[in-house]
């Protein structure tokens, strides 16, 4: 009987099949060792000394029997199953929290980008682009206009340096009546550090408008917290 | 001088945990000591060492690892804490079984001892 035959004859008997390679290694393992000892205190050569090793080991179908009662099969593949859901739970598990963060990133790029560019609605889109720094807090003002309502159109950026837990509110705005500073509505998107804002702001009429937008309550800037811009009226039906 | 297979088979465990309890062994490493310890006494079917050590590792009295040396990976054999309880239970059942032997079978001169 060779090595081989050996080893397919004591596996055969454990029922368990995950363990059998494991097995098959650690007796192919003392065979070496057997033989190499066999070799060196007993001056054979290789061959002789493999089919003394072998024949040292015993019986294999006994040997597989024995090994087969170690390596219970029940409990042994209600491990292997719990190992498989395991494995499966964290692959699954991890697919759908990568598939949400790419979804929520493409999300939120959709977004920031979609703010960014006016709709139909705005007319008389003038472009400002002018920054303001307040504290960690960066703020454009990037575009004001009319929208086909009479409202006022406000297109800003806002970017945190650093890290911070809070962004910039949207801007605020006043208008020629100094009846104090609005606010408005609308929305903005947010990334981890920077939000990207349309709003519109009730203006009380439609004439050309002398704007003061930003953050006119902040203390403690060094520069300026508002931007100053000329509005030409409402038109109607202008682009 | 051959033994009985009953003889040598309840005991090979606590042979086994015994060598164990010296220091880390892989199982050629066990087959081996026992021999050359026991001056070929122990000589037995190799083969049946590893389901007794798989057995033992089943039912945590020993922990196995593999490591490589001289080129050759081999799985070694630790004994565990629950293992070395096991070893002294068995050593006590030894030395138990063994005197209730011998007091028996020299039961006579020891009568007066």
């Amino acid at each position: 009987m060779n090595q081989a035959e050996f080893l397919n004859r004591v596996v055969k008997k454990v029922r368990f099949l995950p363990d059998r390679p494991d097995i098959r290694e650690e007796l192919t393992g003392h065979l070496l060792d057997s033989k190499d000892w066999l070799m060196e205190t007993e001056g054979l050569d290789e061959e002789t000394a493999l089919a003394q090793a072998i024949a040292r080991m015993g019986d294999p179908d006994a040997l597989g029997r024995e090994l087969n009662h170690a390596h219970n099969p029940f409990l042994g593949w209600l491990w292997w199953l719990s190992q498989l859901v395991c494995v499966l739970t964290c692959c699954t598990l991890g697919l759908l929290l990568a598939f949400s963060l790419v979804a929520g990133g493409l999300g939120t790029i959709y977004n920031l980008a979609n703010y960014s560019t006016p709709g139909d609605e705005v007319q008389q889109l003038m472009p400002v682009h002018e920054k303001l720094t307040l504290g960690p807090h960066r703020a454009e003002i990037r575009a004001v206009g009319w929208t086909k309502d009479g409202e006022i159109y406000l297109s800003y950026r806002t970017w945190t340096l650093g890290r911070y837990s809070w962004n910039l509110s949207a801007p605020q705005v006043q208008f020629t009546d100094k009846e104090g500073p609005h606010g408005g509505s609308g929305s903005a998107a947010s990334s981890l550090f920077m939000s990207v804002g349309a709003y519109t702001y009730e203006a009380t009429d439609r004439g050309a408008q002398t704007l003061i937008i930003g953050w006119p309550d902040w203390n403690g800037a060094q520069g300026p917290t508002t931007v100053t811009v000329e509005l030409p009226a409402w038109k109607e039906g202008a682009a | 001088m051959t033994f009985d297979k009953g003889l040598l088979g309840g005991s090979t465990r606590l042979l086994v945990l015994s060598l164990l309890n010296e220091g880390d062994r892989y199982g050629y490493e066990i087959i081996r000591t026992l021999a050359e310890r026991s001056e070929q006494a122990f000589a037995f079917q190799e083969g049946t060492l590893y389901p007794i050590l798989h057995k033992m590792e089943h039912a945590g009295w020993v922990r196995a690892y593999e490591k490589t040396a001289d080129g050759r990976k081999r799985r070694y054999y630790a004994i565990t804490d629950k293992g070395k309880k096991q070893l002294a239970d068995e050593r006590e059942q030894w030395q138990a079984f063994s005197g209730a032997v011998t007091r028996v079978i020299e039961g006579g001169a020891h009568a007066f001892a």
